[in-house]
């Protein structure tokens, strides 16, 4: 039986990354990072693709709860979309820090775009505010800074959860 | 694949489902269930993270401290000076008040203050606040900041925690008097400005006119400051559409209040609202709505 933990501290991470982001970075107007895809983005790098397929559609269906004003069931169609991409792509993110930054960048803007097109196509005209230019450009970087710095103790503590059990 | 097909189809009822239903009791009860778990983790976190950040606040400002509290002095002085008028004006408000028979806010109504502590999408809309059902805080409860300016209503609770939609980013409008004249306050989702629109005009409004709430808005008490005019604005026939600024910063707010509005039956309060209700003419008598859904 294959083991359930990096399953459990990747959604435990999801939920510690929605509640830092809810609480630290909204004190940070410059600073804001969507620690939930990246969660998503950086599991991809050590959990099989099923699986993280799961992952992605848990983390998104709980940011979308967590948010009165999302219709429910974007983020989770979103994220599952993004770690789907990122499940084919992952192999492009093995040659180092500044490559997984890149990479989940990347990610992370496809993840800002579908939140804002699949948002408008089912009635959230607010994804579409003064904000939107500006999520565009820093949430993927900011992603693509925390990637670099978090993918290798990310991918170590999912690595040593699997052996563990 | 199979199963990215499956749960890409999973996401999309989901979506439909909740779009359909427009946030009835299912998917209702399924963000307050989650809201109950979340919120007290987000409690928690703000506890700790607030004087982190506090602290991380005051160190990146120290250079600019002594410009600030120069500024401050000279803001002092000039507060001052207007707190003397103020004081004049707000006697003659009350002897008009008095005359007419009028309470702009009722001190028995419920009031109850509340810490903003999350905000889950940083470019979202919504916040969510540490008081819920447990301390009265109901759907459509209007919330004010601090200084007494509207900011939004209760959207979603949950027994300790509630989330709260600032009125620029509800699509339902809120019912106004400006300069004598009742009209539909009405936001533009995504954008932080709102727009006065009054279809029954007599005079042109003035850039810096107040806004206030209503006697006719259901879901405000009336006289609550909402903003200001920021344009002179002339008639178009017997209609107006002017730019309004909301007072209250709701991007920044660290505690809101909640007021227990309609107040319950019975009580003096909604004896109030039903007598001034009827002083106003020309109005449909409530709240407007711009657009379906939400």
């Amino acid at each position: 039986m294959r083991s359930s933990r990096p399953v459990l501290i990747t959604l435990g991470l999801a939920v510690f990354g929605l509640i830092l982001q809810a609480t630290l970075f909204r004190r940070f107007t410059w600073l804001v990072p969507d620690l939930v895809v990246l969660v998503v983005i950086l599991a991809t790098l050590s959990l099989r693709a099923e699986v993280a397929l799961v992952i992605g559609f848990l983390a998104g269906a709980l940011f979308d709860v967590s948010l009165a004003s999302s219709v429910l069931g974007l983020r989770a169609l979103v994220y599952t979309v993004v770690a789907y991409l990122a499940v084919r792509t992952r192999q492009r993110a093995d040659s180092g820090p500044l490559a997984v930054g890149i990479w989940a960048g990347l990610l992370s803007l496809v993840s800002v775009a579908l939140v804002v097109v699949v948002g408008v196509l089912f009635g959230q005209s607010a994804e579409l505010g003064d904000a939107m230019l500006r999520r565009f450009i820093e949430v993927p970087i900011t992603n693509a800074v925390c990637a670099a710095l978090l993918a290798i103790p990310v991918t170590r503590l999912l690595q040593s959860g699997g052996r563990r059990a | 694949m199979p199963t990215f097909v499956t749960l890409v189809v999973a996401a999309f009822l989901l979506m439909t489902v909740d779009v359909r239903l427009a946030g009835g009791s299912v998917t209702s009860n399924i963000r307050s269930a989650a809201l109950s778990v979340l919120a007290p983790l987000q409690n928690l976190a703000a506890i700790v993270v607030d004087p982190v950040a506090d602290l991380g606040e005051a160190l990146t400002g120290l250079a600019t401290l002594r410009a600030e509290n120069q500024a401050l002095l000279a803001e002092v002085a000039r507060l001052q000076a207007e707190q003397a008028g103020a004081q004049d004006l707000q006697a003659r408000v009350e002897v008009l008040e008095q005359i007419n028979d009028l309470e702009i806010l009722d001190p028995d109504v419920a009031q109850t203050p509340a810490n903003v502590i999350g905000r889950p999408d940083p470019f979202g809309p919504t916040f969510v606040i540490d008081k819920g059902t447990d301390d009265g805080v109901a759907v459509g409860h209007p919330v004010v900041d601090p200084n007494g300016y509207v900011v939004g209503k209760v959207v979603e609770t949950a027994p300790g925690f509630a989330i709260v939609i600032p009125i620029t980013q509800d699509r339902e409008a809120v019912t106004v008097l400006v300069d004598g004249q009742v009209g539909s306050l009405v936001s533009h989702v995504g954008s932080d400005e709102l727009t006065l629109e009054v279809f029954d005009a007599i005079e042109a409004l003035q850039a810096g006119d107040l806004v206030v709430t209503s006697s006719v808005s259901v879901t405000f008490p009336q006289g609550l400051p909402v903003g200001e005019v920021t344009a002179d604005v002339d008639l178009e026939g017997t209609a107006i559409s002017a730019p309004v600024r909301l007072f209250a910063q709701t991007d920044t707010l660290r505690i809101v209040v909640v007021i227990t509005w309609p107040p319950e039956p019975g009580t003096p309060e909604s004896a109030v609202e039903t007598t001034t209700t009827a002083v106003i003419p020309g109005t449909s008598g409530g709240d407007t709505t711009t657009t379906g859904g939400g």
